[in-house]
């Protein structure tokens, strides 16, 4: 079968040309990939974090607590086990740079969250608590590094990450 | 034989494929994580609003049983499990308790006299999957208790 031959490259300029754009594409893909895999961890990080607030909103809600957390409570503070209204609005972070401790960027996450019927300040922080609690858990698993971490996964970390929580801004 | 619809001799249809097939499994598997962890949520928080029902409406039985009067009674079916976990329900003279999976939830009531209507403890368990009646019985003349036996 005879070929048709569309261009006739006699001095190979067609590979040489496409060497230098695989070469250049190569350089910018690089690049990009240690971005992008950089910023898909701390995508993924928030994620976590959202996913681990909803837990501890929820469990402040219907106020089901552990049951250490609960015998606290029975004593100190009574509200907490009735039902409240509690609402995730936003959760922020701060990029403070690296940290020398961990040698790891250090991220500071700031929950901000609403319950319109709880006044006390200290029912207020306790719930605030579980809340930043069940944030870290939820990062410290899905990076499984849970071992990296004390009982209360303060502070959280990922692959490139150190993830702390400031106290959650009630509005 | 059939014509191809398309001639692709370099396969370029096949490397374009691969390429697509590649950013779709990248997105894929994020998205899964993102998905497991929130059903992970979505089970636990199933869970928590079954405990809360059961200990509201056990407080909420005990009320009215004991507001209506002696004589009132009304049956409780209790569910055999909460989502796959074992769970106990404990009754006192301030309220209901209900512990599962290692958390506990309480449903607070008015200060009244319970007792269980064979023992006369003033602590009651209720076990999972079994009915009970809870009735409101006069005792000494004056005072009232809600006794809860089993069915």
């Amino acid at each position: 079968m005879k070929k048709i031959l569309i261009v006739d490259d006699n001095q190979a300029q067609l590979p040489l040309e496409f060497l230098m754009v695989v070469g250049f594409s190569l350089i910018i893909t690089i690049s990009l990939v240690v971005g992008l895999s950089d910023s898909n961890e701390l995508n993924q990080a928030m994620t976590a974090s959202r996913t681990g607030a909803l837990d501890g909103s929820v469990s402040d809600g219907l106020a089901m607590y552990p049951e250490d957390a609960f015998n606290e409570y029975k004593k100190d503070h009574l509200r907490l086990l009735n039902p409240s209204s509690v609402k995730i609005i936003k959760i922020d972070y701060i990029n403070q740079g690296l940290s020398p401790v961990y040698r790891k960027t250090k991220i500071q996450l700031r929950i901000h969250a609403s319950s319109p019927h709880l006044a006390d300040k200290s029912d207020r922080n306790c719930m605030g608590d579980r809340i930043n609690f069940y944030a870290r858990k939820k990062i410290c698993e899905s990076f499984h590094t849970e071992n990296l971490t004390n009982s209360f996964f303060n502070p959280a970390f990922s692959n490139n990450y150190v993830f702390t929580t400031a106290d959650v801004r009630w509005e | 034989m059939h014509d191809p619809i398309i001639k692709d001799q370099l396969a370029s249809l096949n490397l374009d494929f691969l390429v697509s097939m590649l950013f779709l499994l990248i997105i894929t598997s994020s998205i899964i994580s993102i998905a497991e962890g929130r059903l992970t949520t979505v089970e636990k928080t199933e869970q928590s609003v079954e405990t809360r029902l059961i200990s509201e409406k056990v407080a909420h039985a005990i009320e009215v049983v004991y507001s209506s009067g002696e004589g009132h009674e009304i049956r409780i079916k209790m569910p055999s499990r909460l989502k796959g976990s074992d769970y106990l329900v404990k009754v006192n003279q301030s309220g209901v308790l209900v512990m599962v999976g290692g958390r506990r939830g309480y449903s607070f009531s008015y200060m009244k006299k319970i007792s269980s209507y064979n023992t006369h403890q003033t602590q009651v368990f209720m076990s999972p999957g079994k009915s009970y009646i809870i009735r409101n019985m006069k005792v000494n003349n004056n005072s009232h208790t809600v006794a809860i036996l089993e069915d």
